[in-house]
């Protein structure tokens, strides 16, 4: 759980440029203090829910996974997920 | 302890069923449906689904899954259970199961609650669990790319042009529900219609204003919805705006083909997105709602267990129970379409391998529940309501007093007045013949909701039903248009490679303008056949749609086989050979039989004598007989692939068995889970 904590402080910060220079850790990400609000968890778990784009979880994850490489802007992110989900085969049933 | 819950909820789900069917020819209350179904659903999940996960498919929570090993933050992402069970949810359930169980209706409600109950736990949730595992296993590749790597080149050929050919015949007879539920009803029209500029701004708003902020810009959408579902109520009594929103199916017809390919040639963030977002939110709203409900109002089912219907000579579709009612209810019990969901975006997502019987299998149980939902809703129905709305007007007769004389005939009561009353009541001119099943469910459920929550709304609640089953349809039309354009592009490269290219505009064109043309074509002709269309195109669908189910049973068994479990194989065997007894024995009678309401070359061949009679006009006669020889070809079409994928599959089976061939899967390697 801890991961998605420390993407949402950055999540709920406004818009992040994208670059992110080296050092670990990422000085794009700070590593988080306080645990995510139940709200936070909450928009989360519906953005999963329904299919929408959710950037915090994809900064937690190349925090994580790739720290100190460059991130995609929250717009980029968008256009590359949307192209993602609906640029190929179903999602959805009838 | 656990094992007396266990024998407590098996007595209780057995006694509901007791109830039902000691009750034959007195009414009973929703609640004993409920309880039947949900019993046999916690008994199944309980033990059904943990020996299929255990024993027969080895699901190993030791084992990595593509989530964990290729986690990238976007696609592969590993979600927590039943976060995931609900996308997995939101993403299978749709117009179907609640379409599919309305029509059933004019059979009684106790044949669709069996098949609905029965049909899920042995059929439907095992495909939709066993293609999720082997999309799972496999990095989640798709249903085609299965069929083709683990059967054979041919059966991937095959599985292509049955996707595609559902898909058509899925737009058609959706576009025909959302038609028949518009028609004349400047209400509809003019809600339907604001959610167009209503996702356009949420696409803009999402994008360009506040990128990424999905949720605000989807909940001010709703918002925006609710007041153009209550300033609908003006406009259709506004004498001067009403007529500027009042149109026949025809022109309803034309402008869902428009929208359907604008729709899919614009950018996906300014409409397709946005509508996704705006209709997901509503669908489980509606459904919770719905649920809430139901459990309060626990309506009694007017409806009786078995009708006189199930001898064939059914008003709403032609045909005896068996087959038609096991082709009728396809989502809700098995439905080929979700094994394309359960190899599409929720493989990806699984965090732990043994989280898979919850969300293929518990996934599938939930969306069943809907059906039953649905189920109670129609049937809770005064029948003779529910024949005024899914009888065509050509069995009804023009006015409310003939359409009360024929219902009395069928031996069911319902005066003109009480039908005048209920159409004022919503909010319309008239509610007879509105087939398709929408309308009808739309009545149920204001009559539940009203119930529930309020009496004075039924207006304001049945047009939200009817915007609601709208708008996902819509998103449908949008969504198939384009991935039916993708699959065909696939197929033009072939021919020629630049018409393959699917970020060249005027293949994009083209290719969408083909899938709108192949829809729309099924689409005016429901809307002119004088059956009513669904008659013709919803059997059309339930056969292909468990086609693409018996191809991904297929693949189920080639997966369990190679896997060494032939003992178990009957698991998928059993459905299989259940759905090819039905979609060959409802294919054969709808192009052969001789009835003309029910076997298309019949139908062709009554129209030809009435032309030849004089009492039909000859160019509309022979588009007629045209369009019946087009649905029997494609019937004829569906057969074939059904049998000559059946054949390779043997083949592939009777092989590995033998040990002619090796049992070789083309799983991705193991690795070892990090999550404890």
């Amino acid at each position: 759980m801890h991961k998605v904590g420390s993407a949402e402080t950055v999540g709920s910060g406004g818009s992040v440029g994208s670059g992110g220079s080296g050092g670990s850790g990422g000085p794009t990400a700070p590593t988080s203090l306080s645990a995510p609000s139940v709200l936070t968890k909450l928009r989360s778990a519906l953005k999963q829910v329904v299919g929408m784009p959710d950037y915090a979880r994809y900064l937690a994850h190349r925090q994580e996974a790739h720290p100190g490489c460059p991130l995609l802007s929250e717009r980029e992110f968008y256009d590359q997920y949307i192209a993602m989900r609906y640029g190929g085969g179903v999602t959805r049933c009838c | 302890m656990q094992r007396m819950i266990w024998v407590l909820l098996s007595l209780l789900g057995a006694g509901a069923w007791g109830v039902i069917a000691l009750h034959r020819g007195e009414s009973i209350s929703a609640a004993w449906l409920v309880l039947a179904a949900v019993g046999t659903y916690l008994v199944a999940y309980r033990f059904y689904s943990r020996f299929l996960a255990r024993t027969v498919l080895g699901i190993d929570p030791r084992r990595a899954t593509p989530a964990e090993r290729l986690n990238n933050g976007r696609d592969f992402v590993p979600t927590t259970r039943w976060v995931l069970f609900g996308h997995h949810f939101a993403a299978i359930a749709g117009a179907g199961p609640l379409v599919g169980p309305v029509l059933a209706a004019q059979f009684g409600y106790l044949p669709s609650t069996i098949w609905i109950v029965f049909g899920v736990v042995l059929g439907g949730a095992v495909q939709d669990f066993v293609i999720l595992f082997g999309s799972m296993r496999r990095n989640g590749k798709s249903l085609g790319q299965m069929a083709k790597e683990e059967i054979g080149p041919v059966t991937g050929l095959f599985a292509m042009v049955a996707i595609l050919a559902i898909m058509i015949i899925l737009l058609a007879v959706l576009a025909l529900v959302v038609t028949n539920a518009l028609k004349d009803s400047p209400w509809g029209i003019f809600s339907i219609l604001c959610t167009i500029p209503i996702a356009l701004g949420m696409g803009v708003w999402m994008r360009v204003i506040r990128p990424g902020k999905t949720v605000e810009a989807t909940v001010a959408g709703i918002l925006l919805l609710i007041l153009a579902l209550v300033g609908g109520r003006y406009v259709a009594q506004s004498p001067s705006l009403a007529p500027l929103f009042t149109h026949g199916g025809i022109p309803i017809a034309w402008g869902l083909m428009i929208y359907g390919f604008i729709a899919s040639v614009l950018p996906v963030w300014l409409l397709l997105a946005p509508r996704d977002y705006l209709s997901t939110f509503m669908k489980i709203g509606t459904v919770l709602l719905l649920a809430i409900g139901i459990l309060i109002v626990l309506p009694p089912l007017r409806m009786p267990a078995l009708t006189r219907f199930v001898d064939g000579s059914g008003p709403v579709f032609a045909g005896k129970l068996f087959p038609f009612a096991f082709i009728t209810i396809a989502c809700g019990a098995i439905s080929g379409f979700h094994a394309l969901v359960s190899s599409g975006t929720t493989p990806k997502m699984i965090r732990r391998e043994d989280d898979a019987p919850l969300i293929g299998y518990g996934g599938m149980l939930m969306e069943s529940f809907v059906a039953i939902m649905a189920l109670c809703a129609a049937c809770a129905l005064d029948p003779g309501v529910y024949f005024s709305i899914n009888a065509p007007l050509s069995a009804l007769g023009p006015t409310v007093q003939t359409a009360a004389e024929h219902i009395r005939q069928w031996g069911f009561t319902v005066t003109p007045e009480q039908l005048t009353a209920l159409s004022a009541s919503v909010g319309e001119a008239s509610l007879l013949g509105r087939v398709g099943g929408a309308p009808s469910l739309a009545v149920g459920m204001a009559h539940i909701f009203s119930g529930a929550f309020g009496q004075q709304l039924m207006g304001l609640w049945y047009h939200f039903a009817i915007m609601f089953e709208a708008l996902f349809i819509l998103t449908t039309l949008d969504a198939g248009t384009r991935v039916g354009r993708f699959m065909l592009q696939e197929f033009l490269g072939h021919l020629w490679e630049p018409l393959g290219r699917t970020s060249w505009y005027p293949s994009n064109l083209l290719a969408s303008g083909l899938v709108v043309v192949a829809w729309g074509y099924f689409l005016v002709q429901g809307v002119l056949d004088p059956l009513g269309g669904i008659n013709s195109l919803w059997p059309l669908f339930g056969i292909s749609n468990q086609l693409l189910a018996a191809v991904a049973l297929c693949v189920g068994t080639t997966i369990i086989i190679k896997a060494g479990k032939l003992r178990y194989a009957w698991v998928t065997l059993l459905p299989l050979a259940w759905l090819l007894a039905v979609t060959l024995t409802a294919g054969w009678q709808k192009i052969f039989a001789p009835d003309p309401r029910l076997g298309f070359l019949a139908h062709a061949r009554d129209t030809a004598a009435r032309i030849a009679a004089g009492t039909l006009d000859p160019a509309k006669g022979g588009r007629m007989m045209f369009n019946d020889r087009i649905d029997a070809a494609l019937a004829g079409i569906f057969m074939t692939i059904v049998v000559a994928l059946l054949l390779a599959s043997i083949r592939e089976w009777i092989a590995v068995a033998r040990g002619r061939k090796a049992a070789v899967l083309k799983e991705a390697p193991y690795v070892e889970t990090a999550y404890a």
